[in-house]
């Protein structure tokens, strides 16, 4: 997917004025917020399992050759076929060419987030495949071509009476003015005919399993599940990341995941696929692909933000945001917004694309103290606006090089400052200085006292 | 140079081996009775349940049908232990389930306490179609397959002549929160789950 992280700016002003965007986000704290904060209340152990996780993904890093090459192994054994992909467009096209060289055309696809990121639907559309996502959120925000503005519940931007309008539009039935458990069996009606007739089912990957070869999905709706066992070819698409020693390992992480997403202790549905159907089995695919995705994640191995690739994609950073709370993610401008988004945004698109996005945050500190696998955020936030300003995409640079030339000349400086206090003194009024034109929306909400009437070194001179 | 190769390449210059592998915290160790455990999550998880004897079974399930009031045909699994299940009053099918399965009703491999969590798998004598095209799902689990934790499902499908193609861990129906962030049940898979614990 195009990254529009660029228009940061002009998208979070757009967001802050939208009336429904803000009515949406609103019910972000009564949902997520709530239902994480008693999950967790009922797992006192969670401090020292997020440590544990986090101990385990450090361990996994430092050996993940060695884990993927196990993991490509054991799938190989169980009949199943790895490819590796560098970067997007790699991805893209091995997921076309596996459907194209079976003649498959349709095409089921449940939740994959490293799907959105690659610009999956965008490749099998143009290659004259028809796509149906089938995880609810995603098939809204397919009907509205619209990205997801949210990791795990990806239309929840979108009010009931838009999801409506999108329905009546989509399926000749109105369903303008329905109920949320009305709009769901409409769902699931028009689903079941896609399900049925589905012939290639692309899902994701919570973990890749290097022990037995296994991909897991966590997901609530079931229907991940129908779109790996109906057709007759199932591909998982995973970042190299994903991958865990053993089924032990993986319930650590499952334990903590379903907690800080949605609050549940378990989802509905977790699920293992392992290669194909076996020669006898009653139902199930008759080929199973994984594409391993890399777009970034080895380079991200060396270097400051090698932690960022202990998320397990939760959310829960973006549902602790303030600012993801009062923009929403469509103004993110890509896959990933929030707290992780931010980081992972200028990491895998370009600092040049997003250098917008690890300025949008207060630094306050909350997505590192929910994040379960213990992700310093907050640190690779800043680390990313040094890059960004030692690469030049950081605007004020030139204010700040002035500064630092009249700094280093005391005489000039003071002469200049001298100028520019009794200018300031001739503008004040009752004592604050009023917002000037061309200050910015920074001074919009900020007063700034006038400066006194005899500035510290004239007064220090005059003492002498 | 291949595209695997290059990206090992890459992750090696990053990955050296040292970081040693951490102790996994113990496994939870629920107190009391597992069955009674067990219960509760299920219903904590939105499943409803029932004990009865295996006698029992034909018409625990038959009056489920009944009282949900849908037709009486069962889609019902081939696997062990189903295999001769029989009611006089209802019709029963064993070829794959469509848009028109009302109900299905299978075995599992496991329950688990911890969570109210069933454990499936594929195979010769079952389908896992059933477990998600069904609009009301019956399992029956023994009671004496009720294990305290995730952790203990996992030896149980290790021990399986063949690891399955499909382990289906399910708690609770299928639900959503895609719409205004409301819990709706039966979003794509079954809208209610109906455990029978028999002893």
């Amino acid at each position: 997917m195009k990254s529009t992280s660029v228009h940061f700016h002009a998208n979070a002003r757009a967001a802050l004025n939208d009336p429904v965007l803000q009515d949406a986000l609103k019910r972000l704290k009564a949902g997520f917020v709530v239902k994480r904060r008693e999950a967790l209340e009922g797992l006192p152990d969670f401090p020292a399992m997020r440590e544990a996780a986090s101990a385990l993904k450090k361990h996994i890093l430092d050996h993940l050759d060695i884990y993927l090459e196990q993991y490509e192994a054991a799938v190989r054994r169980q009949g199943g076929e790895v490819h590796w992909a560098e970067d997007a467009e790699q991805a893209r096209r091995i997921v076309a060419d596996l459907c194209q060289r079976q003649g498959l055309r349709r095409v089921l696809k449940g939740k994959t987030m490293v799907g959105e990121e690659v610009g999956l639907n965008e490749e099998l559309e143009a290659a004259g495949l028809e796509v149906v996502e089938t995880d609810l959120g995603e098939y809204i925000i397919q009907l509205a071509k619209e990205p997801p503005s949210h990791i795990i519940a990806p239309a929840i931007h979108k009010t009931r009476g838009q999801v409506g309008e999108l329905f009546s539009n989509a399926h000749d039935n109105d369903m303008s003015g329905a109920n949320a458990p009305e709009l769901v069996a409409e769902a699931r009606r028009v689903m079941r005919r896609h399900f049925l007739a589905g012939e290639v089912g692309i899902t994701g990957a919570n973990f890749l399993i290097a022990e037995t070869g296994s991909n897991i999905i966590v997901t609530n709706e079931g229907n991940g599940d129908l779109s790996a066992t109906l057709p007759k070819m199932h591909i998982v698409v995973a970042g190299i990341e994903k991958v865990v020693p053993t089924l032990e390992d993986a319930t650590l992480l499952l334990r903590i995941l379903a907690r800080s997403a949605t609050g549940q202790r378990m989802t509905s549905y977790t699920t293992l696929h392992t290669g194909p159907k076996r020669t006898s089995d009653r139902d199930g695919p008759n080929a199973y692909h994984v594409v391993l995705v890399d777009n970034g994640r080895s380079r991200m191995l060396t270097g400051p933000y090698r932690d960022m690739l202990h998320c397990i994609r939760c959310g829960a950073c973006l549902n602790h945001c303030p600012v993801y709370g009062a923009i929403g993610g469509h103004a993110y401008g890509w896959v990933y917004p929030g707290p992780m988004g931010s980081v992972l945004t200028p990491l895998i698109t370009g600092l040049d694309q997003a250098a917008s996005l690890p300025q949008a945050s207060s630094l306050c500190g909350r997505c590192e103290a929910v994040c379960p696998v213990a992700i310093p955020l907050p640190r690779m936030l800043r680390e990313l606006r040094f890059d960004g300003f030692d690469q030049g995409h950081v605007s004020g640079r030139g204010l700040l090089r002035t500064w630092a030339f009249l700094a280093c000349r005391p005489r000039l400086y003071r002469r200049i400052s001298s100028l520019l206090l009794a200018a300031a003194r001739g503008l004040a009024r009752r004592g604050w200085l009023p917002a000037l034109p061309g200050t910015g929306a920074w001074r919009r909400a900020r007063d700034l006292p006038a400066p006194a009437a005899q500035s510290f070194s004239d007064w220090w001179r005059r003492r002498q | 140079m291949t595209s695997r190769d290059r990206i090992l390449e890459r992750i090696r210059a990053g990955a050296h081996h040292q970081v040693p592998r951490p102790r996994l915290p113990e496994a939870p160790a629920p107190e009391g009775d597992l069955l009674e455990l067990l219960q509760d999550n299920l219903t904590l998880a939105a499943a409803s349940h029932q004990r009865c004897s295996t006698q029992e079974l034909p018409a625990a399930v038959a009056a489920y049908l009944q009282r949900n009031q849908l037709p009486a045909k069962l889609w019902v699994s081939d696997e062990a232990g189903l295999v001769d299940f029989h009611h006089p009053d209802i019709e029963l099918h064993h070829e794959s389930p469509g848009a028109e399965t009302s109900a299905a009703l299978t075995g599992a491999l496991a329950g688990i306490a911890e969570t109210g969590s069933l454990v499936l798998h594929s195979g010769a004598d079952r389908r896992t179609a059933l477990n998600f095209l069904a609009d009301h799902h019956l399992v029956v689990l023994p009671v004496r397959s009720v294990v305290a934790c995730i952790e203990d499902a996992w030896p149980l499908l290790r021990e399986l002549p063949d690891w399955p193609r499909t382990v289906n861990i399910i708690t609770g129906p299928s639900r959503t929160a895609d719409i205004e962030q409301t819990i709706q049940m039966g979003a794509h898979g079954p809208r209610s789950l109906h455990i029978l614990l028999v002893h």
